[in-house]
């Protein structure tokens, strides 16, 4: 992870079909370090597949996925956490069993373990087969995780399982999840669903904190235009998996594209 | 040649009319039916009383073959349908196939209470005495094969028709691929389901009366039908049926056919045949798992296992377990657990100390459940096979050593090392097949080589020692050998303690973490980095060693490695009663092993030996309780033990919880 220099995420021609459904087709895009890369578009349009495809949850049948000069088409999810990537899902993937700081805990293991590689995975297995030598929650750890999660506004949940928890406040832990990985490239999915106004605004601040401040590739879906306008540098426009349109916030506010495929067409 | 395929299109035909009601019955509720065989067990039992002039009623064959494959069997698919099966549509797989399991292992045992213990060797199906009716090329088929070849052609022909060309078939087919059409259609999709068990069961009951010949009338006579049959069902990714019924079909032909071509002895010639099973399995999950769309279905499952009843009673228990009250009374626990293991072998005679330092080594092999299941989410079915695959390992390298000189010079501690290192790696092998697809085919897989481990390893003469097993001993440690029930007991306990030591650890560590990971949600344990399979294979390994170094600690208080004692039909007893307990639970599973020792004992000791099986038939229903009980008893009792706990404390059971809506919500798998 740590030798990832270049950290550009790029698509280069993307396609997946589910059976007669053609998902993705020819889908380019690129997201660059220090910026906000956001890919809207309505409802079915493609945008989930898309960052399913760049994360490795979903195989594309045509198509380059690049990390830097690293062609990651065929790799799976595992080597591209290893590549310093983390995601979100739009539907919270999230366990039962830990509590809002174990999935922190747990994600900043993951980080630290991934980096450190194959060998760290056995050792730790090993250790942790031995009473006193495996490693227990540290109260290090638990100041830290807590630091993050008083950050995202999770602060009062700490101790709650995910089923006690709201949606909106799901959504965050995923993003916190993210952000204990240490990751250099960030895929978000619709992180702002389910949250209020004052939520969602500073979500935005979070993010786009930590694409300028710790240089991060961030990769946005999101529905909440308003969100993606105010602090995307890019912004790509998918419908029916076609790649409609491409250009600054400003540029696809006032696309004929996007309204089309956002708003319809009267028939004159 | 020609003999020997036909009989094996007879035996085929057998397997392939089974593997039909398998995928029949999962193809309309999702539910894979393990208690096929208990089902076939008890619907054989019900002709031969019929049908027997001597201990039953002395029907016609043929009418009670009629009555119980038309009418009784039916009945007994619908009602179970009725009470439980159609139930269990949306319980995790795991949940799934221990109701399954508890269903197979509590109708085997109300069968043999309801008609009798003792085995019937020598049963006639409905075709009676077998004699030749005609010959084909000089080569004579008798009219058992020619019955059950025609027969097998009939159902297949008639389920094609009625699939195919009938209004029922096109409902049933639309109902497979959408519940919703079928109920927009105007049917209700339940009458779908009921009818395919009662369809499913008669057609087991069809098989099982057709097998009798072959096998009899005992518990573990019908395994082999059963384990041919779940090789169709993987050859036809339990949905396809004529992949199944073939698959099935060819498996028997073959298995007939290497006669020709086999030694009569030696490795080859006694355990290829009985692998065969395993073996096609083998080979269809490896072509499965290299299909990008098999691969996908089977994650399905698993994100349709964390979006169940399981979670929804795992986060009430773990709400309660996280209320900041009461923590006081696990202190209460380890204080009364202290003066019962103090006081055991203070108050009860050698008799009772000896099973009790048994039922400790079972809980070590009880507690290879929790690395297994209860932290890789495994569903295996053969850790009594790495049990005895450690008391056969064990109890070889003592008998037959080299290394260290003269026969018995190897220590029985390290003996039993040995044992959990075979069973450990021979877990490695089973694990590469079993876990690259879903829960369901590791089930089915695992079922199928304990099997194998039963017919082609404990039956070699090397390890049964001709039936009557290989001397074992009991360890020294510090110079003193462990020769009383006294000593085994303390001995047994600390190794129990010491697993449960290791099991606590690992769950509290980085590991621990990733595992319940991997449990609730592999993509995103998968895209945090986790190597998901060389993880679950690595437990998988370990789990096989602790039920390897369990079971030779049986075998060393008995003083004799006996490998019956680990056959495959008592070790899904075993898996009834540690799920039902709580795989994630060491007190459940310690619990398990001891009912599995204690409750047959203290049952011999108060009630007539005509009552023996009742206690298989509690574990059988324990496992079944879990419809209502999806966490497992031991998890529920430890709740509750909490709550009183809080109230004493004075601290609030209220917990607010998000709406349903929000909750549903976050149930839906990713879309795209």
């Amino acid at each position: 992870m740590s030798t990832i220099t270049n950290t550009t995420l790029r698509a280069d021609g993307v396609s997946i079909r589910f059976g007669g459904v053609q998902a993705l087709n020819k889908v380019s895009m690129e997201a660059n370090p220090g910026e906000i890369t956001a890919l809207i578009g309505p409802n079915g349009a493609g945008k989930s597949t898309m960052l399913g495809c760049m994360s490795g949850t979903l195989e594309q049948n045509e198509g380059s996925i690049f990390i830097g000069q690293s062609d990651v088409s065929t790799a799976s999810p595992q080597k591209r956490a290893a590549m310093a990537m983390a995601r979100t899902f739009q539907s919270p993937q999230l366990v039962t069993e830990l509590t809002v700081r174990e999935h922190v805990i747990l994600a900043m293991r993951a980080g630290k373990q991934v980096r450190a590689g194959k060998w760290a995975a056995i050792s730790n297995f090993l250790l942790a087969l031995i009473p006193f030598l495996s490693r227990g929650i540290s109260q290090a750890e638990i100041d830290l995780a807590d630091e993050l999660i008083v950050d995202l506004g999770l602060g009062k949940d700490r101790e709650k399982g995910p089923s006690d928890l709201t949606l909106g406040q799901r959504r965050l832990l995923e993003v916190a999840l993210c952000l204990a990985t240490d990751a250099k490239i960030m895929l978000l999915d619709e992180p702002s669903a389910g949250l209020d106004r004052a939520e969602t605004e500073h979500l935005g601040e979070v993010i786009k904190a930590l694409a300028k401040d710790r240089n991060i590739t961030i990769v946005l879906v999101e529905h909440d235009l308003e969100l993606v306008f105010a602090i995307s540098s890019r912004v790509f426009v998918l419908d029916f998996g076609q790649l409609i349109d491409s250009g600054t916030p400003a540029e696809m506010r006032a696309s004929k594209a996007v309204q089309t495929a956002y708003l319809g067409t009267v028939e004159e | 040649m020609l003999s020997f395929v036909i009989a094996g299109l007879a035996v085929g035909a057998l397997y392939a009319m089974s593997a039909m009601a398998l995928v029949i019955t999962y193809n309309a509720s999702r539910v894979f039916n393990f208690a096929q065989g208990g089902m076939a067990f008890f619907l054989a039992y019900c002709f031969y009383f019929l049908s027997n002039s001597d201990t039953g009623l002395g029907w016609n064959s043929w009418l009670a073959a009629a009555f119980v494959v038309i009418l009784v069997g039916p009945l007994l698919g619908l009602f179970l349908w009725w009470v439980l099966l159609g139930k269990l549509g949306d319980l995790a797989p795991l949940t799934k196939v221990a109701v399954m399991i508890g269903l197979q292992v509590g109708l085997v045992a109300a069968t043999t209470l309801i008609f009798g213990h003792d085995p019937v060797y020598l049963v006639y199906g409905p075709v009676g005495e077998p004699s030749v009716i005609f010959s084909v090329f000089d080569v004579n088929v008798s009219n058992e094969q020619f019955i059950i070849i025609v027969t097998a052609a009939i159902v297949a022909l008639g389920g094609y028709w009625v699939l195919n060309k009938t209004m029922a078939g096109l409902i049933t087919r639309g109902s497979v691929d959408s519940e919703l059409m079928t109920v927009l259609s105007g049917t209700n999709p339940k009458f779908v389901v009921a009818a395919s068990w009662a369809v499913g069961t008669g057609i087991a009951g069809l098989a099982g009366l057709m097998v009798l010949p072959k096998v009899g009338l005992s518990p573990g006579g019908f395994a082999n039908l059963i384990a041919a049959s779940m090789a169709g069902a993987v050859i036809g990714k339990f949905t396809n049926l004529w992949r199944a019924f073939f698959g099935a079909l060819l498996l028997g032909v073959t298995q007939e056919v290497l006669v020709l071509y086999l030694p009569s002895d030696g490795l080859l010639g006694t355990a290829l045949r009985p692998s065969l099973p395993f073996l096609f399995m083998v080979i269809a999950v490896l072509i499965y798992s290299r299909n990008k769309d098999v691969r996908a279905d089977t994650q399905k499952v698993e994100v349709a296992a964390v979006s169940n009843k399981y979670e929804v009673s795992l986060s009430h228990y773990l709400t309660v377990m996280r209320n900041p009250k009461g923590h006081w009374d696990r202190y209460v626990g380890y204080a009364v657990l202290a003066l019962v293991m103090v006081g055991m072998p203070i108050v009860f005679n050698d008799y009772w100390t000896g099973l009790i330092a048994v039922g400790f080594c079972y809980t070590v092999v009880f507690l290879s459940f929790r690395l297994v299941t209860g932290e890789a989410g495994i569903i295996s079915l053969a850790q009594i096979s790495f049990a005895g695959i450690g008391v056969i390992s064990a109890a070889y390298i003592v008998n037959n050593d080299t290394v260290f000189g003269s026969k018995g010079s190897v220590p029985i501690l390290l003996a039993m090392l040995i044992g959990g290192i075979v069973a450990g790696l021979t877990g490695v092998v089973v694990g590469m097949v079993c876990l690259p697809l879903g829960p369901l085919y590791a089930a089915i897989v695992t079922f199928a080589f304990a099997l194998l481990v039963d017919q082609a390893v404990y039956t070699r003469d090397e390890f049964s020692n001709f039936g009557s097993g290989l001397p074992f001993g009991r360890p020294t440690i510090f110079g003193m050998t462990l020769d009383t029930p006294k000593s085994f007991y303390w001995f047994g306990m600390v190794v129990m303690f010491a697993v449960m030591f290791m099991l606590w650890s690992l769950r509290r560590s980085t590991t621990g973490l990733v595992f319940a990971t991997i449990r609730a949600s592999r993509v995103r344990a998968a895209t945090l980095g986790f190597d998901i399979f060389v993880a679950r294979l690595g437990v998988f390994a370990l789990g096989a060693a602790v039920a390897g170094v369990g079971g030779s600690m049986v075998a060393s208080f008995q003083l004799v490695a006996f490998p019956n004692g680990f056959i495959m039909v008592i070790g899904l007893v075993w898996f009834a009663l540690a799920v039902a307990q709580g795989t994630s639970s060491m007190g459940g599973l310690a619990a398990g092993g001891m009912t599995l020792l204690l409750m047959p004992a203290i049952f011999s000791e108060f009630l007539p030996e005509r009552l023996a099986d009742l206690p298989v038939l509690l574990f059988g229903l324990v496992a079944i309780n879990m419809v209502v009980d999806p966490i497992g008893i031991n998890p529920g009792l430890r709740a509750n033990f909490r709550r009183l706990a809080i109230k004493i404390s004075g601290g609030s059971l209220h917990t607010s919880e998000p709406s349903a809506d929000e909750k549903s919500e976050s149930n839906v798998p990713a879309g795209v």
